[in-house]
């Protein structure tokens, strides 16, 4: 029940309350009583007011005082911009982005890929190239020897196809070209030349196989020398790693570098939000005890009123019997 | 006016044999046209020639084949010797009674056999078969196959030939040109060790020949083509040797027509018989065939023959014979006195037909007939005489041109021992002979049993041993022909002299 409703309820039975003086006075202490709170609400509508600039605290902060004051504390991103273009951008999550130019990303690029050669060019694989250059291919000595052993034996073969054609002549004359014997195959003069002849191939294999060899060691010596140089200018590539990624990343540390006085900024707009959020926290605590104080007040008044009201209705009447319990009945509601 | 009588002697008549070849009035006196069933004995004389006496006692092994066809005495380390003989599809042992000794189960149709002995083996060649080998240590006859030391595959070669230490065959059915050789003193092992072949057919004079026959003379490995023959030095090691000559237009009419008389190598060409160490000398020059005085009736003959002609020389008897048994003769050629020409003496055998020879070490002569195998031995063949025969060429005693009239012919004879002679003569190259027969006296049978050839008796003055017979002769001609004829019959007789006195008329 509203305190209009109470009003007219009370005035609709004012005849009454002539009759029944003392229900009146109980009745307008319980009014005066009701204008002590509602002025106690004005006043703590005018703090409010005063406080917030709002008549009520929910309306000072519609999403709520916590909101508002988490909203208060929120990272306010920023963006900065280099000299060259480059920004670095900040994000409501704490990242960090840092956009290079166009020209620094080539750059950039440009010195990581270098290093990155560089680099690639010293691990395993590449020493194991080089040994494989250093060692030389097995099939290609092969190779190589059956090209040494046919060039030798080419050169040998006029005389081999001589020695036979001789003994041929000799055995023919002889009538010895039919022969085969068990122990020698044919005659034992063409075992004896064969013989010779698979010697002489077995040398020149050898000899193939020393040439090929030595061939391969001045190939590998040569290669050694050449991976030498290879070598040092790898070196020195080496050391020259990280000064190009010292270089690579000058934008970048540009960038961090003209970031710092943003942050400087951003820290004291943070410590500014900080305090703010902090005051208003605090005038909202404030506020919201103050609001109590005056509710509890308010309601000890209202019990107040209330217990005035009903020690008026204990004193026993007739005809306010049914009155009171009508009062009471109507208050009960 | 009478003439005088002109007294002609022929002394040892048809000492130089039988010639056919030269015009008979221009032949030396010592030639004649028939000398059947004669050899030239020690003396140079016509004298018969032995017998057949056979051993075999029954025939019957040999059914109806035409008879023993290969023989060959077989003597190992021991001295223990064993006849092997072949015929009638079959493998023989012994003399007297032929006993079967083919392997089992080896079927054989045709008996030219070719049998060689080597280290304590004997080993059968014949063409198209597995060869069979015997020795003393694996008897009996066997497949080589089946000899513990048989390795490599044996040719079925139809030429063999033991020399240099090892076996080689040649002719196989489908390779003429290669000689096989076995390992050393292994005749059973055919690969492995020093065993080998070779192929000859690049090295034929002629370009092309086929191997018939193989032999060894002298440390030269003889090989004979049907059209040439190649030789070579140095067979003791066949890998090494060489070839040392290769003779063309030369041949061996078979593989059994090659004879080695120690000192030479007697072979029968189409063309003739032949001496190896003349041809070598000669190439091929006529001259070197030693069949030159029978030279045309000889290859007439050969041409003709059909059988297994073959050449055997007898060191004792000393004859090379050649005998062509389709044409039931067989040429007997000296080897005593060749003449100076280089040819041999010959006569002929024609009663006897023997089949093949062969020499036991003591070296009788073996032959194989029909009936089996008999010893050049005697004067009878299987029992039964035969036939002497001597015809001389016509005699012009120094001049076609004038009649000669026979007055006397003084026969002289060595032994015949109650032989009857029949001595005939004839004129002017016809043959009409005109016969005065006669029979010799018996001899002293003691004496000639027992040094028939020694040096004093049969020089003798004794007239069981010497007959002279003096004929009267008649007729009248300008050339005359003499000659005899007698049933040898168990005793020898050779023909001594004859002395012909003729009445020399007037020129016609």
């Amino acid at each position: 029940m509203t305190l209009a409703e109470l009003q007219q309820a009370l005035s609709g039975v004012g005849k009454f309350t002539n009759q029944y003086g003392d229900i009146l006075a109980g009745i307008g202490g319980a009014v005066a009583t009701e204008k002590g709170i509602s002025d106690i609400r004005d006043t703590q509508t005018g703090l409010m007011q005063g406080l917030t600039g709002s008549s009520t605290l929910a309306g000072a902060f519609p999403g709520g005082l916590l909101n508002s004051v988490k909203e208060g504390m929120q990272f306010k991103p920023f963006t900065v911009t280099s000299g060259t273009g480059a920004t670095a951008t900040t994000d409501t999550a704490g990242g960090l982005n840092l956009n290079l130019t166009p020209q620094e990303q080539a750059l950039q690029q440009q010195l990581l890929g270098l290093s990155g050669d560089l680099a690639g060019g010293i691990g395993y694989g590449r020493q194991q190239t080089l040994m494989d250059l250093l060692r030389g291919n097995p099939q290609d000595q092969q190779t190589r020897e059956a090209d040494i052993y046919g060039r030798l034996n080419a050169m040998q073969a006029p005389e081999q196809e001589r020695a036979r054609l001789q003994l041929e002549q000799r055995l023919s004359n002889q009538g010895r070209l039919g022969v085969k014997t068990s122990m020698f195959g044919g005659t034992p003069e063409a075992l004896a030349l064969e013989k010779a002849i698979a010697e002489q191939q077995a040398g020149t294999a050898v000899d193939a196989m020393g040439q090929a060899r030595a061939e391969q060691a001045q190939y590998s010596g040569q290669t050694l020398a050449a991976l030498q140089t290879q070598l040092q200018e790898q070196e020195l590539m080496a050391q020259s790693i990280p000064e190009f990624l010292k270089a690579a990343y000058t934008p970048q540390a540009g960038l961090l570098g003209a970031l710092s006085p943003s942050v400087d900024l951003s820290r004291i707009q943070s410590a500014l939000q900080a305090g703010g959020t902090e005051a208003v926290s605090n005038l909202g605590i404030q506020g919201l005890t103050t609001q109590t104080n005056l509710e509890s007040f308010i309601n000890a008044q209202r019990q107040q009123q209330l217990q005035g009201l009903f020690d008026l209705l204990k004193t026993p009447k007739q005809d306010n019997t049914g009155l009171g319990d009508q009062l009471l009945k109507l208050l009960g509601q | 006016m009478a003439q005088q009588i002109q007294n002609i002697t022929i002394t040892a008549p048809g000492f130089a044999g039988i010639n056919t070849q030269d015009a008979p009035l221009a032949q030396d006196p010592s030639y004649c046209a028939i000398a059947d069933n004669c050899v030239i004995d020690k003396q140079g004389r016509v004298a018969a020639r032995k017998g057949a006496l056979l051993l075999t006692t029954s025939a019957t092994p040999l059914g109806s084949s035409e008879g023993i066809k290969a023989i060959k005495q077989f003597r190992d380390d021991s001295g223990a010797t064993i006849v092997f003989s072949v015929g009638n599809n079959k493998i023989f042992t012994g003399t007297t009674t032929l006993t079967d000794v083919t392997p089992a189960a080896y079927t054989i149709t045709s008996d030219n056999w070719k049998i060689v002995a080597h280290n304590e083996h004997v080993y059968f060649f014949q063409r198209g078969y597995v060869p069979l080998v015997y020795s003393t240590a694996t008897t009996p006859v066997k497949v080589i196959t089946a000899h513990p030391g048989y390795t490599g595959t044996a040719p079925n070669g139809n030429e063999a030939l033991a020399a240099f230490g090892r076996l080689w065959v040649a002719d196989t059915t489908t390779d003429k040109s290669t000689i096989y050789w076995s390992d050393l003193l292994e005749g059973a092992k055919w690969t492995g060790g020093s065993s080998g072949s070779i192929d000859i057919s690049k090295v034929w004079p002629n370009g092309y020949d086929e191997i018939v026959a193989l032999a060894a003379h002298n440390g030269f490995l003889v090989i004979f083509g049907k059209e040439s023959m190649v030789i070579y030095q140095g067979a003791n090691d066949p890998s090494t040797m060489t070839l040392y000559d290769a003779i063309s237009s030369i041949g061996c009419f078979g593989r059994d027509c090659v004879a080695s008389t120690g000192k030479d190598l007697i072979f029968l060409d189409k063309s003739g018989l032949r001496s190896l160490s003349r041809t070598i000398q000669e190439k091929s020059a006529p001259i070197g065939d030693i069949s030159r005085n029978v030279s045309q009736d000889f290859k007439i003959l050969i041409a003709a023959e059909t059988g297994t002609v073959s050449v055997h020389y007898s060191p004792t008897e000393a004859f090379v014979l050649v005998n062509l048994p389709s044409q039931y003769v067989t040429y007997v050629f000296d080897t005593q006195f060749p003449m100076q020409d280089g040819s041999y003496r010959v006569t002929t055998w024609t009663s006897m037909r023997p089949l093949c020879f062969t020499n036991l070490v003591d070296d009788t002569l073996y032959m194989g007939l029909v009936s089996g195998i008999a010893e050049y031995s005697g004067y009878q063949d299987s029992g039964e005489s035969y036939v002497l025969s001597y015809e001389s060429h016509p005699l012009s005693f120094g001049s076609t041109s004038t009649l000669k009239f026979l007055k006397k012919i003084n026969l002289t004879t060595f032994n015949g021992d109650t032989a009857t002679v029949s001595l005939k003569w004839a004129y002017d190259y016809t043959a009409s002979y005109k016969k005065s027969v006669f029979v010799l006296p018996a001899n002293n049978v003691a004496l000639y049993g027992e040094a028939e050839y020694n040096e004093g008796e049969e020089y003798s003055s004794s007239i069981s041993l010497i007959n002279r017979e003096k004929i009267n002769a008649s007729g009248q001609g300008t050339v005359v022909s003499v000659g005899i004829e007698t049933d040898v019959d168990g005793s020898s007789i050779a023909i001594q002299e004859f002395n012909i006195q003729a009445l020399v008329g007037r020129i016609i």
